[in-house]
């Protein structure tokens, strides 16, 4: 039979209980904005009744633990498709960056200047005498050379911009490394006990997901200890229990920053940069290490065929002077070739007399090495067929920057409608509701104050009790 | 379906910003006019578009080729006239002189009016067009003929780009004019039309300009040797084929010098003997003024086809690149409803929870 001082006892943990799940439900409302809270319900159980076989009563409830509700199926494939849209993230900036370079529909550029120095040459053909018409191809020539360079320095600043992009990445990666090893010790001393060590939990999934957005990582979870180790690529091992390491950053001989991994503290430092295909830093190295270089290099060729080109034909002309033309551009002829040395010929810059437009000495009105070079414009003399044009080469690099940054920024767009679809997802199964809570939150005030009127009632049956005799 | 206040404000934000940008890239084409603004918009037009803008620029230019050339040729044309109305003039001097009814120094007179209208012809081989001498050939920093007539200019063309890959020379040389030389079938050789495209023709256009040049040299040496005396004094000299300029050309100046020196001597055989020749180097000086029109029109042609082409690049970098104003302010109104509507019902999703109606 049950005693009154169990219905008082059973009063208690019911108010505790009730207290404990409305603490839970205010946790839940305060971190509602948190990102990759999962909610919390309280685990309530049913004590185990006493009395003799026939006359069991129940005792009550107690807590059994806080859970979290969270599906880590979802949690996994946030992680994966998070990645990937990191991945195009981390292009789709530096390639509208990189696309501003190779726009020419609201300013004049790189191929504006091309046309207009191959129509000075044919303004130096209407007239070769003419000291006016030297001196704008000497200007226009100038103005191209300009153009080429401030292209190759604005695609060089992109290329600057994707290793910042991987150096801070790379920084911001080693402190997640860092606070998820701190976390593997919190859990594994909380979970030692038999609870669930939730926000650590949460916050350590978050962590892990972010890690991914930087890198291709793999991960798993020790089963008998809660923690988890990652591995950053194939073989950079940044977290082990409770240790982690840190990856280094190194510029290589093309001032690209690599990514750096120690096989010991201290010890040699491998290059594992190849081994990052995915997430920001993946997309910043892929594009940094192709489309950027290649399009440096293309640049750097169309300068370079312009300058020889136009040197070739210029060196076969007579000038102003009837002396034999020399080079038109100075370019170095042991193929150390640069953007950023091209420049015209000292001796045409100071005196543009010595521009060769004739064929033949003593013909001031010979124009047929201007007809020449400016013929070359729409000579194919580019790719490695030489099926290109000047034109048409620069042009086609004007249409692939283009379609990549259109591809680029149609994915990103597809990739972020699916992450947010996954998201959405997570958040009905994880996220919080006020509504529900509010709703709770009524529940466990109700029970909490049926739980004190127990006790008050059972203290009014103690009173009768105690009465009794005065009656 | 389970929804949480994170959701439905996702769901908001993403709504809003979706309209936002779509919002954002109309306005941009309604204000700019343009709907390729960037590479990406549409990566073939926009490469395309500049295609057709070197193409523009280039037709341009040409243009202004044409205007040029055309300018050397009218001013070459009015001098060639001038030239056709002098040597007209003579020719009517010297059928009154070879007439029995005038004396000896009518014949002076005549002879003196020939001598001024060799000073004229003289000059007007030496017209200048801005610091450029007209009949110089390439070499045209210096007066391209002496007082005795003697040709100090080369046999260059000029050549003007009319066309893509099209070239018209926009002078005559002086020794063709005046000269004869090269007019007929003589050996002369002229240089050729087509004009070297790249530094290896080039190489091979000058190897080939010197030996035509030696070539022509020496086709010139074998034929002074004949000359003698013949260039002053009788009027043998008069004769069909010049023995200086080598073809059936007329060299106008020493025809001209020739019949004065006839006319000065009373030579009436002489003078009848100059008639044949004045109407070669008549009908020589028409020939030249054909070709001026026959490159004339040429251009006309050319500048016709580009102003044409002109407006059709125009025409179709305007249709790669513009947009359709009425369809881009249609788009813009509807986005801009469909943003309102956006903005009116988060209002009334994101400020309603069950706690409002607890009190």
């Amino acid at each position: 039979m049950a005693k009154i001082h169990g219905l008082l006892d059973l009063g208690r943990r019911g108010m505790a209980v009730s207290q404990s799940a409305l603490a839970t439900t205010s946790h839940n409302i305060a971190n509602k904005s948190v990102d990759g809270f999962s909610r919390q319900r309280v685990d309530v159980m049913t004590n185990p009744a006493i009395g003799d076989s026939k006359t069991r009563v129940g005792t009550g409830a107690s807590l059994s633990g806080v859970s979290r509700t969270n599906n880590p199926w979802l949690e996994k494939q946030i992680e994966r498709e998070g990645s990937n849209l990191a991945f195009l993230e981390g292009r789709s900036g530096a390639l509208s960056r990189l696309e501003s370079t190779f726009n020419e529909q609201s300013v004049k550029g790189l191929s504006n200047s091309m046309a207009e120095f191959f129509n000075s040459f044919r303004e130096l053909a209407n007239n070769p005498e003419s000291l006016a018409s030297r001196t704008v191809v000497r200007d226009n020539a100038g103005a191209m050379v300009k153009n080429f360079q401030e292209m190759d320095r604005q695609i060089v600043s992109v290329a600057n911009e994707l290793n910042n992009t991987v150096e801070t990445g790379v920084r911001e990666v080693n402190a997640h490394a860092k606070e998820i090893a701190t976390l593997n010790d919190k859990i594994n001393s909380v979970e030692m006990t038999g609870a669930t060590a939730n926000d650590e939990r949460d916050r350590r999934d978050l962590l892990v997901k972010k890690l991914s957005e930087k890198i291709d990582i793999s991960y798993a979870e020790d089963t008998k200890s809660g923690m988890i180790n990652i591995t950053a690529g194939k073989t950079g091992v940044l977290v082990g229990g409770t240790s982690f390491s840190e990856l280094k950053t190194s510029t290589n001989q093309f001032n690209q920053t690599q990514i750096m991994y120690e096989m010991s503290a201290g010890g040699t430092q491998v290059d594992i940069t190849e081994q990052f295909k995915r997430g920001a830093l993946g997309g910043a190295i892929e594009l940094r290490d192709g489309m950027v270089a290649s399009l440096r290099d293309d640049l750097a060729d169309l300068s370079y065929n312009i300058a020889s080109e136009v040197n070739r034909a210029h060196v076969e002309g007579f000038d102003r002077y009837s002396k034999q033309g020399e080079n038109f551009f100075d370019i170095p002829q042991d193929g150390s070739f640069l953007i950023e040395n091209l420049k015209l010929n000292d001796v045409i810059s100071t005196d543009v007399g010595r521009i060769a437009a004739a064929a033949k000495p003593n013909a001031p009105g010979d124009n047929t090495t201007a007809n020449v070079i400016h013929s070359l414009q729409f000579k194919a003399t580019m790719g490695p067929e030489r099926t290109f044009t000047f034109d048409n080469f620069y042009n086609s690099k004007v249409g692939e920057v283009g379609i990549m940054s259109q591809k680029t920024q149609a994915n990103y767009d597809s990739q972020k409608s699916i992450l947010d679809q996954i998201k959405n997802v997570r958040e009905g199964v994880s996220g919080v509701s006020l509504d529900e809570e509010a709703q709770k939150m009524i529940e466990f005030q109700k029970s909490y104050e049926a739980s004190a009127r127990v006790i008050r009632m059972a203290d009014e049956m103690f009173d009768t009790v105690l009465n009794l005799k005065r009656l | 379906m389970r929804i949480t206040d994170k959701m439905s404000q996702n769901q908001v934000l993403n709504n809003i910003q979706k309209n936002r940008s779509e919002l954002a890239q109309l306005q941009n084409q309604a204000a700019t006019g343009k709907k390729v603004a960037t590479p990406s918009d549409d990566p073939q037009s926009a490469s395309k578009i500049l295609t057709n803008r070197t193409d523009l620029k280039t037709m341009e230019q040409i243009e202004k080729n044409i205007f040029s050339a055309k300018m050397f040729l009218d001013t070459t044309e009015s001098t060639l006239s001038q030239m056709g109305e002098s040597l007209i003039r003579t020719k009517e001097l010297v059928i009154q002189a070879a007439s029995d009814t005038v004396g000896e120094s009518q014949r002076e007179m005549i002879g003196s009016e020939v001598g001024q209208i060799y000073n004229a012809v003289l000059e007007m081989s030496n017209r200048r067009i801005g610091d450029r001498f007209l009949f110089g050939g390439s070499r045209t920093d210096v007066a391209p003929f002496g007082l005795d007539g003697e040709y100090l200019g080369n046999d260059g063309e000029m050549k003007i780009q009319n066309q893509q890959g099209n070239f018209v020379a926009m002078n005559l040389t002086g020794d063709r004019v005046f000269l004869g030389r090269g007019i007929g079938q003589g050996d002369y050789i002229r240089q050729p039309e087509n004009i070297p495209q790249d530094a290896d023709q080039l190489q091979q256009y000058k190897v080939a300009e010197d030996e035509r040049e030696f070539q022509n040299n020496q086709n010139l040496e074998n034929q002074i040797e004949t000359r003698g005396p013949a260039s002053v004094g009788r009027a043998q000299g008069l004769g069909k084929s010049d023995p200086v300029s080598g073809g059936d050309g007329v060299n106008i100046f020493s025809l001209l010098r020739s019949l004065n020196v006839a006319l000065k001597t009373n030579d009436k055989v002489a003078i009848q003997d100059a008639l044949e020749p004045l109407d070669q180097a008549l009908s020589q000086i028409n020939v030249v003024r054909a070709e001026v029109g026959g490159r004339v029109n040429q251009l006309n042609a050319a500048a016709d086809g580009i102003q044409k082409s002109v407006v059709d690049n125009k025409t179709l970098t305007s249709q790669l690149e513009d947009a359709d104003l009425f369809k881009t302010m249609s788009d813009l109104s509807k986005s801009d409803t469909t943003l309102k509507g956006t903005l009116e019902t988060s209002n009334r999703l994101l400020s309603r929870s069950l706690l409002d109606f607890l009190r």
